[in-house]
This record gives structure tokens, sequence and C-alpha cells, in this order.
């Protein structure tokens, strides 16, 4: 984790999704007692600070509308702060929804990189003059 | 006579929202992750602990991968693969 805060690749709230997560993995993987874990009740239990921590973390898929001044961008605002008010109301949904962005990141990272190296080439070809 | 079972029955999931992904997108997953099935169906068939532990794996393949892209550097994939060996290997040792 400490590389992709150096690096930049994840969202502050996305990094707290991280954290967040594995804690939840951790209590699963080591304690025999969470075997039938429940998420809605592990999310109901939490104390009032802890709530507001995870709801940033759960509704960290959102991202904001490319041009802001666009006539969608404020009906894109308000699902935003929907999406992190419900964000406990069905934890599964938000744990997937989070789990796709980071992996959507690595998508578009990727495809930036290839997009990179192919321009790259193209300049060198071209340079050659070939 | 065979008594019944009294282990407990697998909880269903507890999120009933649909979800779609794209083609282009599980198609990806597939071939450059090596996920075995759409995370899809994790979603919907899983119980929350198994859900837990498969999403966790996701999450970490998808950091690995964010890195390796970042750092353009192939050796970083065996470096992962490596750290991963030791791991296992030494949680045997301490079992």
């Amino acid at each position: 984790m400490a590389f992709i805060k150096a690096y930049r690749l994840l969202s502050e709230d996305s990094c707290l999704f991280v954290r967040l997560f594995s804690k939840v993995r951790n209590t699963a993987v080591h304690d025999a007692k969470s075997f039938n874990m429940d998420l809605t009740k592990y999310v109901a239990e939490l104390k009032e600070d802890e709530k507001l921590e995870w709801k940033r973390a759960l509704s960290s898929w959102w991202v904001p509308f490319p041009d802001s001044q666009h006539k969608a961008a404020a009906q894109h605002e308000a699902a935003g702060r929907r999406g992190f008010e419900l964000a406990l109301d069905d934890p599964r949904h938000s744990i997937f929804s989070s789990c796709i962005h980071i992996l959507a990141e690595a998508h578009v990272q990727e495809m930036n990189a290839e997009r990179r190296q192919k321009e790259q080439n193209e300049l060198t070809n071209f340079a050659r003059g070939v | 006579m065979p008594t019944p079972s009294t282990a407990s029955e697998p909880k269903p999931p507890t999120s009933t929202k649909q979800v779609v992904l794209s083609e282009f997108f599980e198609d990806w997953l597939k071939r450059t992750l090596g996920f075995p099935r759409s995370p899809l169906h994790s979603l919907e068939s899983d119980d929350d602990w198994t859900f837990v532990i498969k999403m966790h794996a996701i999450v970490e393949a998808a950091l690995n991968h964010l890195l390796i892209v970042c750092l353009n550097d192939a050796n970083l994939a065996t470096l992962s693969q490596n750290f991963r060996r030791t791991i296992k290997e030494k949680a045997r040792w301490h079992l």
C-alpha cells in the first residue's frame, strides 16, 4: 500500500477501503467465530465514528463527473450523495462496487500504459524514418 | 439409520441487487488476472464469509497489477509470485 500511495495510484477513499476491508478479511481468516459472518450485522455493530469512515470507504467507487458544467453533472453528484448515505444499507453490494472500482483502475492504468508505449514506438519509428 | 446432519446450512447472500459487468471487462479479468470465473458469481451465490475472502483476493490481485503496470517491470510479477510462495512456506513451518 505504501507504493500505491506514493505513486497516487488510488484515491484516498479507495486506500481507506483497502485498509478497512483488510481488517474484515483478517477477522474472517483468523477468528473461527466469524465463520457465519454477516456483513449487515458487522456494519450495524460499528461505532458512529467508524460508520462514517466505512461510509467513505464503501462509496469510494464513485468518481466525479468529468465535466462539472455538463447538465448531467448535478444528477451524477446527487446519485453520489445518495450512494454515500446508503452505503451501509447493503454493505455486500458496496464492497463489491469498491472492489470492482479498484480492478477498473488497474485496467485503465494498463490501457494508458499500452497507449503510451504505442505512441513511443510510433515516435521512434518516425525518427528512424520507418 | 443415518442421523441428520447438525451442521448449519450455508447462509444465503445478504445482497439482492442486480449487477452487470461488461463482457470486455470480464474477458480482461480472465485473460490478464487469471480469474477462473466472474466475480459476479461470488456476489450472487457465496455466503458473506466466502465473499469477503474472495473479494480480498481480488483486491490484492488488482493492487499487484496496478504496481506492475505503473512500474513497468515484468520482474515484479515474478517477485510477487515468489513472495507469495515464501509466505506460504513460512506459514507451513509455523503450523
